[in-house]
């Protein structure tokens, strides 16, 4: 009857945390470790160590490793910028006015940040094309000149598209302080005095401010780490950024200077870290902006006229970060070469099924994307659900390392896998498997899964979870019973977002994969960089559509199984009720009770 | 009666800080027993090692003769081992479920069968007048509503202990005292003995057998709601009973006043920087000079004269006067300290066909039974220190 080891539930205590540490750091610390090491091995992963400094020779005496910092710093600047004034221009717009067409802002966020980035990169190589691509055939139709208006392969084709991507993590992540910004605070700055604009600056932004910085400073960092966009848009134009470098260091030397990129992502995780730490901090702070009391309301303010102003604005993002990018993919992937007169056919298409590669990187993508997903998914959840319920200082600790994965580019945190799994034996096998894809796959998306499983926990009151045990079920009776079937359509959606975020990664499998288990990613890259662009596009298409049919069956399969549950529990509630006891002296109750119902709001999970 | 919950010595430290701080209480078969207590005394923290939902640090827990927590022993019942009943201050019904599935989980975990679920569940919900609503989502219910659900939810599987965590804390007032009376008449019919957490006085007096209140982690003091009214132990618990004066001071010397000491056993007690001397029944804290204090409600003063026994003659200089209707309060200025004061509507005719207005002078009487002597509070912090004169809440 009493229990061997005293505890409140799982992860109550530190030695309850213990295994989930151990895990943590394998899978965010250790690759850094040996990130480390590995700077100072100098040699393949795979091939015997030659110890010394040369990694770092080659890294810092090299001028163009201080042209690649300049060059992300000032990437990173110009996204931060732009993509932070986007996301909260469209939070102040759909939260504070009555611009029209505002509902559809959040869905339309929430699709920019699931696509991958290479997405991005693709749909607009192909729009911003100075030969052939959309933009610059239509204003040459319109015009008559032969003038090229827009190159996307320069710094401004880089920094509208990754700032077009960014603006949806800025506006997913201000839109909860704007709509809990308390328009009391509002009313009494204008009582007392101060004008619209004067409110909005002097009361409105700074009580925003902590969680504005935090944006900022994600930006920053998430500039920092783009990959994809530089590799797709920047090296045609001779950009070359921080992340690209890494990654030059080891495709384009000969051989391949292991040491050196090993070297060079140690900087990268430095500034990083240190701005992931002002972040903490700043985000810590950021709780005052949430306060919620009584009467609090926060209605539209009436912008007059602006409000089209405002639509007009949306309208052009949406059609610049979805609809264009989309469209193009499509046609573009429906030509047999990109921009010819031919027409529209399915070649494409059916050449790339007919290949037998493809369809096998099909194949382990959609696992790899669903199982990865799943993984991050899993792993998030309990990192929430255990710091949630520990108040022990190991807590912190836990914290701390799934902070790291933020902190880390994809292509360093594929390096220091690399490392890490080639210095453990019973994991050196491992090395050049879709295995170890898989597991850096899930470190790497753990944050974005965090995001969803985040605001899914917090809205799981301890109190539920309380009254469960109270009631007499035991910890596995209570988190099946009323955690799981609680969280189960955040989890749902949550794991779909990731496995998109999975399937589109080409960081981590370009180092990781070989050339047995290349994903689909690694494929469109080759396609494109051989010019088959339109190629590309279309295995893209067919990778998305596979993983949105592979997505929806499995939805389908949950909500059948949600179904049947529902239809067993009210089986056995329409039997026919017996008849009131007449014992019932308790105060009878009014037919209505004026209190409001606190219902739990179903918040849409910020992804970010 | 039997006693059924026992608490020894219970101790529960959150890393450095101790919540509760040496905790023991015996609770009898039957009882409705009051935690009571501002934010952050621990009362909720007792509770809440009680139900098994913390780890105590130290001490011991046991009902009906089998022991719920000894660390010291290394046994601890985990809550659903325990067979209690708690309500919750956010309600705490599962969105998921149905009115119906929240009020028969216990019986579900009990595994009780079905049928008799069914019965069970129909005669709880017909207690708290939810009958009709069986079949609804709990959570699409209105706040007072999902309280009665979450009362029947925790009486469903009979349990022997009930747990109460400031259940009406959420529900507006009128909801709170019609709630408050069926929570009562619950308790009375199922005959569960009941620990209650509040930080509302009136809802402890309104309730409870005894009510114990906390303060910092300990029992500043356990009685019958009469006893805490009229006997406050200490200024703490004056303070929270609603006691406007709280005077610190020292016991006087000799019988000026004109205080008759052998009728009732009284003293007189000089306020702290002040002349006034406040006659006080029962024997003295100690020789002439020992530090005490006194508290007396702003009621307790009248304007004729007190005949049946000792007491006090205050005259001061009205500060504040605030008619209220049915009463009129007055800050006085007596002899530099300041007394919070109330008048009875009927009695104010004495004072003339003007109420009082600041600046006047005005005499009234404190009769010394109305004075209550109390110790130091936790015997630890000087009183007056805590509780400055005229601080006191009014």
């Amino acid at each position: 009857m009493f229990a061997r080891k005293p505890s409140t539930g799982p992860f109550s205590t530190a030695r309850g945390l213990l295994p989930l540490i151990v895990v943590c750091a394998f899978l965010f610390a250790f690759p850094i470790v040996m990130l480390v090491v590995g700077a100072f091995r100098n040699q393949d992963p795979s091939l015997p160590a030659n110890w010394g400094w040369d990694g770092f020779r080659t890294a810092y005496t090299s001028s163009a490793t201080y042209s690649t910092l300049r060059n992300s710093l000032l990437l990173s600047t110009a996204v931060t910028v732009l993509g932070t004034s986007i996301g909260l221009l469209c939070a102040f717009l759909v939260t504070r006015t009555r611009t029209p067409l505002r509902r559809l802002v959040t869905p339309c966020m929430l699709l920019v940040v699931a696509l991958p980035p290479l997405f991005y990169a693709i749909s607009w190589g192909m729009l911003g094309n100075p030969r052939i691509g959309p933009v610059n055939t239509l204003f040459r139709d319109l015009t008559g000149s032969e003038a090229t208006v827009f190159d996307v392969n320069s710094w401004t084709g880089l920094i509208l598209v990754i700032a077009l991507k960014s603006a949806g993590f800025s506006y997913l992540m201000l839109l909860g302080p704007f709509l809990a910004l308390d328009r009391g605070l509002e009313e009494a700055a204008q009582v007392s005095g101060a004008g619209k604009l004067r409110t909005l600056l002097g009361i409105d932004l700074p009580v925003l401010a902590p969680a504005v910085s935090g944006v900022v400073i994600l930006n920053f960092v998430i500039g920092l780490e783009f990959f994809d966009v530089p590799l797709f848009l920047g090296t045609p134009a001779g950009i070359e950024v921080f992340s690209t470098r890494v990654y030059g260091l080891i495709s384009e030397s000969s051989p391949a200077d292991y040491g050196a990129a090993s070297a060079l992502s140690l900087l990268l995780v430095a500034i990083v870290m240190v701005l992931v730490a002002v972040q903490w901090r700043v985000l810590g702070r950021r709780r005052y902006t949430t306060v919620t009391g009584k009467g609090y309301r926060s209605d539209a303010w009436d912008i007059g006229r602006w409000r089209w102003a405002g639509t007009a604005f949306l309208l052009l993002y949406a059609l610049l970060a979805v609809v264009a990018p989309m469209v193009q993919l499509v046609l573009g992937s429906l030509q047999p070469f990109l921009g010819g007169s031919a027409g529209y056919s399915l070649v494409n298409y059916r050449e790339l099924l007919a290949d037998p590669e493809t369809v096998s990187a099909l194949r382990s993508t959609l696992v790899v994307s669903v199982l990865g997903g799943l993984g991050a998914m899993l792993l998030a959840l309990l990192i929430g659900y255990a710091v949630g319920h520990n108040r022990t200082r190991l807590r912190r600790v836990v914290e701390m390392l799934t902070w790291l994965p933020w902190a880390v580019p994809g292509v360093v945190l594929s390096l220091g896998i690399a490392w890490a799994y080639i210095s453990v034996p019973g994991l050196r096998q491992l090395y050049g498997t879709v295995w170890i894809v898989l597991l850096a796959l899930i470190a790497a998306t753990v944050p974005i899964a965090q995001r969803a499983t985040g605001p899914a926990l917090a809205q799981l009151g301890h109190e539920l979870e309380e009254a469960s045990r109270v009631a007499g079920a035991g910890p596995l009776r209570m988190f099946a019973g009323i955690v799981l079937p609680l969280i189960a359509p955040s989890f749902l959606a949550g794991w779909f977002v990731s496995a998109i975020v999975v399937s589109g990664n080409l960081a981590v499998p370009i180092l990781l994969s070989s050339q047995q288990n290349a994903t689909v990613p690694l494929l469109v890259l080759e396609l494109y960089t051989a010019g088959e662009i339109s190629r590309a596009a279309a295995l893209f298409v067919i990778m998305m559509v596979l993983l949105c049919v592979g997505l929806a069956v499995l939805a389908g399969l949950a909500r059948l199984v949600g179904l049947l549950r529902r239809r067993a529990l009210t089986a056995t509630a329409s039997r026919p009720a017996p008849p009131t006891p007449s014992a019932g002296p308790g105060a009878p109750s009014p037919p209505a009770d004026p209190s409001p119902a606190p219902i739990p709001s179903s918040a849409p999970a910020a992804l970010g | 009666m039997t006693t059924d919950l026992v608490i020894e010595g219970l101790v529960k430290r959150f890393g450095g800080t101790a919540a509760v701080d040496g905790i023991d209480l015996r609770v009898r078969q039957g009882e409705f027993l009051t935690l009571l207590g501002p934010s952050g005394c621990g009362k909720t923290t007792t509770l809440r090692c009680v139900a098994g939902l913390e780890l105590p640090t130290s001490g011991e827990i046991s009902f009906r003769g089998r022991v719920f927590a000894a660390p010291g022993r290394a046994v601890f019942v985990p809550p659903d081992k325990r067979r209690i009943g708690m309500v919750f201050q956010s309600y705490a019904l599962w969105p998921h479920m149905t009115v119906r599935a929240n009020v028969g989980y216990p019986l579900k975990m009990a595994k009780v069968p079905r049928a008799e679920i069914r019965d069970r569940v129909h005669e709880m919900l017909g207690r708290v007048g939810l009958a009709d609503r069986a079949d609804e989502m709990a959570v699409a219910l209105s706040g007072g509503q999902q309280q009665r659900v979450a009362l029947a939810r925790a009486m469903a599987s009979r349990p022997e202990l009930l747990l109460f965590d400031e259940p009406l804390s959420n529900l507006d007032a009128k909801l709170r005292y019609q709630l408050r009376d069926e929570i009562r008449s619950l308790h009375d019919q199922l005959g569960t003995t009941s620990v209650y957490v509040t930080h509302d006085q009136e809802e402890a007096m309104a309730l409870s057998d005894r009510i114990v209140v906390m303060n910092a982690g300990r029992i500043e003091q356990v009685g019958p709601p009469r006893d805490l009214y009229a006997r406050p132990r200490n200024a703490f618990v004056a303070d929270f009973m609603g006691y406007q004066n709280i005077l610190p001071g020292v016991v006087a010397e000799g019988r000026d006043g004109g205080l008759a000491e052998g009728r009732d056993g009284g003293h007189l007690v000089r306020v702290d920087g002040s002349t006034l001397a406040v006659a006080v029944p029962g024997v003295p804290p100690g020789p002439a000079g020992t530090a005490t204090s006194v508290a007396f409600r702003a009621s307790a003063v009248r304007l004729d004269p007190y005949t049946d026994g000792p007491s006090t003659e205050l005259v001061g200089r009205v500060l504040r006067s605030t008619y209220l209707g049915r009463s009129l309060n007055l800050l006085l200025d007596v002899a530099g300290v300041r007394l919070r004061t109330q008048l009875d509507e009927g009695s104010l005719g004495r004072v003339g066909p003007e109420l009082p207005a600041p600046g006047e002078e005005l005499t009234v009487h404190l009769p010394a039974r109305a004075v209550v002597p109390l110790a130091p509070v936790n015997a630890a912090e000087p009183v007056g220190a805590a509780h400055p004169v005229g601080a006191a809440a009014g």
